[in-house]
């Protein structure tokens, strides 16, 4: 063979095997059933990237809302995907019958648990929850719109403190409401942008123990029923054949180790999915407090 | 793709909007959504930028020349530059309305830098949802007052628009909408909501290219354009209107803020104010006077600017072409508010590309008015079906790429009956509604919720 045809056979080789690998990409696209300003946006982007850089073909599909996900989940599209599912947005889904069903083969793995935190504006100075709601007839809550009804019922019994919900859309506008003066309170994910946001002070979280100088909610609110639930999210399978499930399951258990989504889960003092023993156990056990 | 290129595309079809006399800037943003799917915010807010900077220019030129107004701003031009153009001297009305844009641009940056830093301190001191939800009732509702020929007629049209945005399931608070009266189980895809596009096919496009067709019933033009000055006569004659040209400038700052109307009553003010002037001081020339002229022109450009600050600092349009704009940008999944485009530093490229397109359209504009007279040899009528055509071919392309073209179809067509009847009322404010009035309700919730929760 000369050494034109041994170039050219290597070509040829080397395009054939090329073209085959990338056609051979597996698919994976992440779906994000809500807004497009809040946590569950940013958190949908970091997956879709993380898949992309352990050699997925990913990308972001936003269905905007759980009826909206039902729709696309329904249809054809040729590309397998996942969205991120807490358990709170799964009990407000299957109250508003939007429901999207959990087993095995769903359910692929769990993500992170975090905890809640509540915050004040940064001004606001008390040294006990009791000097807060001194004087007080009722308290406005910022909370996102998709929490369950009633979750702040027995914390006003508890404190004979009205404690009123404010819903807004999205994470980030429960931060400027409470900012601008709109509410006294916010309910919400302890997340990097609450830890971060120097306008807010959060005081407490669900932790269990004291976590940066916060109190526990257990201490402050001992009979509440969400002081010591935080949130858990989950990887919801959409359309994934049976015979990529395993590897699926796999990669989505290891992507917390991702070079973007581990410091973004250490951040917020999240832990992650893998660390989790049951995850299926564990967001059955929030969705049976939450869902009462 | 660079910024630059959405400019230069802006820029050209910015041109052409303003050319075709009805169709105007709203259908252009409209037609440019497959190149805007994909495109950054900044280039999305450039592109606008562009066409309804350039749009200006020849949407002047058509009016002074055919005697058709593009926009209701058009008003003076049509009236004041179409009688300079019938005796003879309508390439000085078009010069000194080219001339009088580009300052009008100008003092708009001037007076935009200057209450800009005040704006921004009184949003991150007041904006409250009490002041969001003022601010949006009367960006809404106030459409019902200000435009049209009845008030009733508006508000059964805003109630229109308001019912079909409630269509399908409402997120805050959640509740999906008259459950026993739409049958979401023959159609379940309608508890997704009715979809933006074949809606805005159907009950804006539509009843505005029927508008326009009508418009030219029995349309003829005799007279040719025609150009034999040099440009410095054109710069003398301007300097003689400069002062209008300021006071147009200034109203148009200060009037740009209202909402829907803003350019249309900075302009028709601004030249009924010179014109009143004018008869005072005996200058007033009743067969097409330059200067009523010039201050209509400029008040119109330094409104384009002035009036996308609500945009820009809250995520509030006051336009319907910005609330197209808005429906992309979230679309897009930006968020638009002071923070992303003041803080971030985007507002001042926007403002640098801003003054560029003036004046790049000022010198592109001056060459194609010679061109003007070609226009006359196009079947108008044709050419507003041509657009009717290929917005519908859009819509089927973009309910393709969701897989739900059968449903975007079905929508447009059940609706253009309702479109049809639309072309007697104002389209415009089933879309303000139709677009904001999911803003508009969860403001109103989380105020009842904090006052009476």
């Amino acid at each position: 063979m000369t050494t034109k045809l041994k170039v050219l056979a290597f070509a040829l080789i080397f395009s054939v095997t090329s073209t085959f690998a990338f056609a051979n990409k597996p698919i994976l696209d992440v779906t994000v059933p809500s807004g497009n300003s809040g946590n569950s946006w940013a958190e949908g982007n970091l997956i879709s990237d993380a898949l992309n850089r352990i050699g997925y073909d990913s990308k972001v599909v936003h269905t905007k809302s759980c009826i909206n996900n039902k729709s696309y989940m329904s249809k054809d599209t040729g590309r397998p995907a996942v969205f991120v599912r807490s358990a709170g947005r799964y009990v407000t889904d299957e109250s508003r019958n939007c429901k999207v069903k959990i087993n095995n083969k769903t359910f692929v793995t769990a993500f992170y648990q975090r905890h809640q935190t509540m915050c004040v504006r940064a001004d606001v100075k008390f040294t006990t929850i009791a000097d807060f709601l001194k004087g007080k007839k009722r308290v406005t809550v910022a909370n996102t719109h998709s929490l369950v009804d009633g979750i702040y019922d027995d914390l006003s019994a508890q404190t004979g403190v009205k404690f009123v919900r404010v819903d807004y859309k999205g994470s980030k506008n429960i931060i400027k409401g409470l900012i601008a003066g709109d509410t006294d309170l916010m309910y919400s994910g302890f997340t990097k942008r609450e830890i971060g946001t120097k306008q807010i002070n959060c005081f407490t979280t669900s932790a269990k123990k004291e976590m940066g100088g916060r109190v526990p909610m257990n201490k402050l609110f001992p009979d509440w029923h969400l002081n010591e639930t935080g949130g858990i999210k989950y990887f919801h399978a959409v359309n994934i054949p049976a015979d990529q499930l395993d590897k699926v399951r796999n990669d989505l258990a290891n992507i917390v180790n991702d070079v973007k989504i581990k410091p973004y889960l250490a951040k917020g003092f999240m832990t992650p999915g893998i660390e989790i023993p049951n995850g299926r156990e564990a967001f059955d056990s929030v969705v049976a407090i939450i869902g009462g | 793709m660079d910024d630059a290129l959405f400019v230069v595309l802006g820029t050209l079809l910015g041109f052409v909007s303003g050319l075709v006399p009805g169709v105007g800037n709203t259908i252009m943003i409209i037609a440019s959504y497959p190149l805007l799917k994909d495109a950054s915010m900044l280039q999305m807010l450039l592109y606008y930028l562009a066409i309804i900077s350039s749009s200006q220019f020849s949407g002047s030129v058509v009016a002074t020349v055919f005697g058709i107004p593009g926009e209701s701003s058009s008003l003076p031009a049509v009236i004041e530059g179409n009688r300079m153009f019938r005796r003879g001297v309508g390439n000085f009305a078009i010069s000194n309305a080219a001339i009088g844009s580009v300052l009008g641009a100008f003092v708009a940056v001037l007076a935009v830098y200057s209450i800009l830093p005040f704006a921004i301190e009184l949003i991150k001191e007041f904006y409250n949802n009490t002041v969001q939800l003022v601010i949006l009732l009367v960006a809404t509702t106030s459409i019902c007052f200000v435009m049209g020929k009845s008030i009733a007629q508006n508000i059964f049209v805003f109630g229109i628009g308001i019912v079909l945005a409630l269509v399908g399931t409402q997120g805050s608070p959640y509740y999906v909408f008259l459950p026993e009266v739409i049958p979401y189980e023959t159609f379940p895809l309608l508890l997704t909501n009715l979809p933006f596009f074949p809606l805005i096919i159907s009950l804006y496009v539509f009843p505005v290219l029927l508008q326009t067709y009508k418009m030219f019933d029995g349309y003829e033009s005799e007279k040719k354009y025609e150009d034999n000055n040099k440009f410095s006569e054109h710069c003398k004659e301007f300097y003689k209107n400069i002062s209008s040209s300021l006071r147009g400038s200034a109203f148009g700052c200060f009037i740009g803020l209202v909402p829907h109307i803003g350019a249309a009553v900075s302009s028709n003010l601004s030249y009924a104010i010179e014109k009143k002037f004018g008869i005072r001081w005996g200058q007033y020339h009743t067969k097409g006077d330059i200067k009523t002229l010039v201050a209509a022109e400029t008040a119109n450009n330094s409104t384009g600017l002035v009036s996308l600050l609500p945009l820009i600092l809250i995520g509030i349009p006051i336009t319907v072409s910005e609330a197209m704009l808005l429906g992309y940008i979230e679309i897009n999944s930006y968020t638009i508010n002071y923070q992303t485009t003041v803080d971030s530093g985007m507002f001042e490229t926007m403002v640098t590309w801003f003054v560029l397109i003036n004046a790049v359209s000022f010198i592109l504009a001056w060459p194609l008015v010679r061109y003007i007279n070609l226009l006359q040899k196009i079947n108008i009528k044709q050419m507003v079906w041509a657009t009717g055509l290929a917005l519908v071919a859009l819509c089927y392309y973009l309910g393709a790429q969701s897989y739900e073209e059968v449903y975007y179809m079905s929508v447009m067509i059940c609706l253009l009956p309702l479109g049809y009847w639309l072309r007697k009322a104002e389209p415009m404010i089933l879309v303000i509604a139709f677009i904001l009035q999911d803003k508009l309700f969860a403001s109103m919730h989380i105020f009842y919720q904090i006052h009476f929760g």
